[in-house]
């Protein structure tokens, strides 16, 4: 048997950490002199309670290291439990949402997706909107140090790669995980610090800067007014499309930045790529709409920057409507967001790296063709890539695209129309957020959702976000025993 | 430098055979006393005389085979070259299509797609609904032949797990490529004739048969009728629907079974085992979903599934009723069918069966390597251990399929299509599928409102499905040019 309780013992530190996480909310609705601020602490006590019980309780069995599956087990618990505690004040507060509605939103926070059920955001009292946002970047940062320790460790979707990277090449000045964790919370923090100043330099109330900074640099997606970034046209936009491609870079870089070096960040021939695809997208779509007599330049060139990034990234912020944009613009942010950002970052989806890994074996594939004796070893930023991360890569982007169909699938299923169904499946498995379809209430809430439609998108967002094969693993009988 | 003669005597041959077969049809209209006779006597006169300049020009160049890259080149030219003249007949004669149009309509023919562009196939001469189906008949064969001697020698998307048993297991029965084609034939005649004959016991006309026959057997799905199978509810649909899977099975299977000298070979094959419980499973599913939220009776709902989902699954593109406006659940299930396909060494589109039944074993392969990296288990199918080089090439064919859908969506809909028709359309093109979804479709349900450049980038999609993709991507490349 697997031996739980060190595993039951991280997530009961997490979960009491969130607990304290929930008196920023107290404290803001606290100081409006809004009632609701009891909603936060009761659902304080609840996660202080529930969480220091459980620590205390498996204490004894925590060890100094954890096994490979006691990691696996502890990434989807984590991220089973902390939503589950997270959508408390959801349902003691307002806006009082059923169960299901709670933990969507809350899932939906957590995997940094950003989708909805909250149709009146701008009406929601402060602390929920404060809450829904911490939701976000709690997740962002809890994913960043999973893609950075766990992942490469879990040999999952050919994270292997990185796993001298993460361990040697910062290994020799930062030597434990801890330490590493602590060098990624810092930029982190710097990051978000610098996006709210600048939100709030460009005009937005010092509450919108807090809240959206939280939403932008996790690569989240949720906002406070039902608008999104519609409130917000002009410099924002621009701002937010920077810190929005940042947040969605390998974390790695920026330590080695801070460390002062910055030819990692500039030589990654994954953030290379990520900046040139962008840059593609975004002259693609104004070089149609210009063709087919839209906006003025300036205008189209921002809400395109916009919005192409805000999907590529997975964060899923919006400023016009994206639909009547024509399909072409439609299709290729839908391309855009099955590539999604770069690993270890907060973005989400497939990443750069995999889709890199893949046109370099697919290269390789056709020469063997015709030249089946020639040897062309693959190679990836300078190194060799061995069969065994190959395979990963491959297996990755097969299983992903399953999920999405088998996801879509499922939601048709459950009734939603065919174009709901798939974007959807899209926005869920990629992180992404925003959903189109007729059953879309006018805001983008999905509130008109059958139940289990939105179960599936739970289900959906948690594998998405989590690079499926650390969950599916659990399903496996082998995993279990031995 | 390839040596490109031998390959332009064989496309020669090709035409003359081409031309001879145009005749059937020119004799029909001239008997009917139709005008379409004279034009398709014109056409073959041209197919015949530029094929005959050039086998003369390049006679005796046919030196002892092909290597490599000539089978490429040859395999692509043929479904490039013969299309061009394949198409003569519709713009020379009835329905006077426009050049992309009918290049279009060949290439869905002898791709076995069965996607058309005409519109009133009811009023068209005999002669002209002839020839489509012939088209269809004519690429099925010739599909079965090349996925049974060609693809496993070019290693195309892990189709060299068969090359050992195209040629050795079977090799000692039948021991030369000929010998392969002409029991391929005749099994290929013995099954249309089989097809045919039951249409005729089931009512339809002697021309209907036939050509429904001939699409049916190559799971082309070109129809002598606007109304494709909704003409003839009933009991032919369920013969349809048995004859469609019979068409999407492994040809090889069948030559064994005849040469006797393994009876099971079919039913033990685990491609066609497979292939029946998707068939199955999506039909309950589908009829299910559909008895549960309509008014529909349960033997009505069972008789559309099975039919329009072999039809999807077995890349054949045939309908009947009202299955397209089912609704978004068949509409998805049909879409998975779609990209899944018939068996590897059949008529059939898709990324087959037997691509989709290693994926699936690598994908669990995988999972339990997570888990337990120290313990490592090979993958095996039927009984045999796939190699890494095998099991990539077929991965990369699956990943390369998908993105291929992408692309070439997002290109459709820069040319102006709906998200919708883009998407099934690709899908239903790359698949070889036939069967169209969508508002572009909706008045006609033929594929004629696209915009030209929307057929342009299907008719590619079509010639890159049936030739394996990479078989394309191949040619594109310089090296291949070079030494």
């Amino acid at each position: 048997m697997i031996d739980l309780r060190p595993v039951a013992y991280v997530i009961g530190l997490l979960v009491a950490a969130m607990g304290v996480f929930m008196l920023f909310p107290l404290a803001l609705d606290l100081a409006a002199g809004d009632p609701h601020w009891r909603a936060f602490f009761r659902s304080a006590v609840i996660c202080l309670v529930a969480g220091g019980a459980m620590a205390i309780a498996s204490a004894n069995g925590a060890t100094e290291g954890l096994t490979l599956q006691q990691i696996f087990i502890l990434t989807t618990g984590v991220w089973v439990a902390m939503p589950a505690f997270g959508a408390l004040p959801l349902i003691l507060g307002e806006p009082g949402l059923s169960l299901t509605d709670a933990l969507f939103e809350s899932v939906s926070g957590m995997t940094t997706t950003g989708t909805t059920v909250i149709e009146g955001i701008d009406a929601l009292p402060l602390g929920t909107n404060l809450w829904r946002a911490i939701l976000q970047w709690l997740g962002g940062l809890g994913i960043v140090i999973v893609a950075m320790l766990f992942l490469p460790v879990m040999k999952v979707g050919g994270m292997q790669f990185f796993r001298s990277e993460g361990f040697d090449t910062l290994g020799k000045v930062l030597p434990r995980a801890l330490d590493i964790s602590s060098a990624l919370i810092q930029i982190y923090v710097w990051l978000t610090v610098a996006c709210a100043i600048t939100y709030f330099a460009l005009g937005m109330s010092g509450f919108e800067a807090v809240c959206h900074a939280l939403t932008t640099v996790s690569t989240g997606g949720f906002s406070t007014s039902d608008r999104s970034f519609g409130l917000f046209q002009g410099p924002a936009e621009y701002a937010a499309a920077i810190f929005m491609l940042l947040g969605s870079l390998p974390f790695i870089r920026f330590v080695q930045l801070a460390q002062g070096s910055i030819s990692p960040l500039l030589t990654d021939s994954q953030v290379r790529a990520y900046l040139r695809w962008n840059a593609y997208a975004v002259l693609a779509i104004v070089a149609y709409e210009l063709w087919h007599g839209g906006q003025s330049l300036p205008v189209l060139l921002r809400e395109t920057t916009f919005n192409v990034v805000s999907t590529f990234s997975g964060t899923g912020f919006s400023s016009v409507d994206l639909s009547s944009w024509g399909p072409f613009p439609f299709v290729l942010l839908i391309v855009v967001g099955l590539i999604g950002g770069c690993t270890s970052s907060t973005g989400c989806s497939v990443k750069v790296f995999r889709y890199l890994i893949l046109f370099e074996a697919i290269k390789v594939q056709i020469k063997r063709l015709h030249n089946p004796s020639s040897v062309n070893p693959l190679r990836y930023d300078g190194q060799p890539v061995s069969f065994d991360v190959v395979d990963s890569v491959i297996v990755f982007f097969t299983l992903f695209i399953l999920t999405f169909g088998l996801l879509a699938v499922a939601l048709g299923l459950a009734g939603l129309e065919f174009k709901t169904a798939v974007t959807a499946a899209w926005t869920s498995v990629a992180n992404i957020g925003p959903v189109f379809g007729p059953e879309v209430g006018p805001t983008g809430a999905v509130h008109g959702f059958p139940e289990g439609a939105k179960w599936l998108m739970m289900a959906g967002m948690l594998v998405g976000r989590l690079e499926l094969l650390s969950v599916y693993v659990l399903f496996m009988r082998r995993f279990w025993r031995a | 430098m390839v040596d490109i003669r031998p390959i332009a005597y064989l496309i020669g041959r090709m035409l003359i055979v081409l031309a001879i077969l145009m005749l059937a049809p020119a004799i029909i209209d001239l008997r009917a006393g139709v005008p379409n006779g004279r034009d398709f006597l014109e056409s073959a006169l041209i197919t015949g005389g530029i094929g005959g300049l050039i086998a003369l020009a390049t006679v005796n160049t046919l030196g002892r085979g092909l290597d490599i890259r000539q089978a490429y080149l040859l395999t692509a030219t043929i479904w490039l070259g013969l299309p061009v003249f394949a198409a003569l007949p519709f713009v020379l004669g009835a329905p006077g299509l426009s050049l992309t149009d009918a290049y279009f309509e060949a290439v869905s023919g002898i791709t076995t797609t069965g996607s058309t562009v005409i519109v009133g196939l009811d009023d068209l001469p005999i002669g002209t609904n002839l020839w489509r189906g012939m088209l269809n008949w004519i690429g099925g064969l010739g599909i079965a032949f090349i996925a049974m001697i060609f693809l496993p020698i070019m290693r195309v998307g892990g189709m060299q797990f068969f090359r050992t048993e195209g040629f050795d297991t079977f090799g000692k029965a039948l021991p030369r490529a000929t010998d392969i084609a002409r029991a391929l034939l005749v099994v290929y005649t013995v099954l249309t004739v089989a097809c045919v004959l039951t249409y005729l016991a089931l009512g339809m006309s002697v021309l209907d048969a036939l050509v429904n026959g001939a699409a049916t057997i190559a799971t082309g799905g070109f129809s002598p009728t606007d109304l494709s199978f909704s003409k003839y509810q009933g009991a032919a649909e369920y013969a349809g629907a048995i004859f469609m899977v019979l068409g999407s099975l492994p040809y090889i299977r069948y030559v064994q079974m005849v040469s006797g000298r393994d009876l099971g070979a079919l039913i033990d094959d685990l491609q066609v085992r497979g292939l029946i419980v998707y068939v199955l499973a999506a039909v309950a599913m589908v009829t299910l979903w559909r008895v549960g939220t309509s008014d529909m009776g349960v033997e009505p709902a069972f008789r559309e599934s099975l039919f329009n989902l072999t039809s999807i699954l077995t890349g054949t593109g045939f309908f009947s009723g009202s299955f397209t406006l089912w609704g978004s659940f068949a509409l998805v299930i049909a879409f998975v069918l779609g990209m899944i396909g018939g068996c590897s060494g059949s008529s059939s589109g898709g990324l087959s069966v037997f691509r989709v039944q290693v994926s699936a074993r690598a994908i669990t392969a995988q999972i339990a390597a997570i888990s337990h990296p120290d313990r490592v288990v090979p993958l095996r199918y039927a009984g045999r251990a796939v190699e890494v080089e095998t099991m990539n090439a077929l991965m990369l064919y699956v990943t390369g399929y998908i993105l291929t859908i992408g692309v070439l969506s997002v290109a459709m809909t820069m040319v102006g299509v709906d998200i919708t028709s883009a998407l099934f359309g690709v899908w239903t093109s790359l698949g070889n599928i036939g069967y169209g979804f969508g508002p572009m479709l909706a008045e006609t349900g033929t594929f004629r409102d696209f915009p030209d450049a929307a057929k342009w980038i299907m008719t590619l999609a079509m010639l890159m499905g049936r030739l394996g993709l990479l078989a394309i991507f191949v040619l594109v490349l310089p090296q291949f040019w070079r030494g």
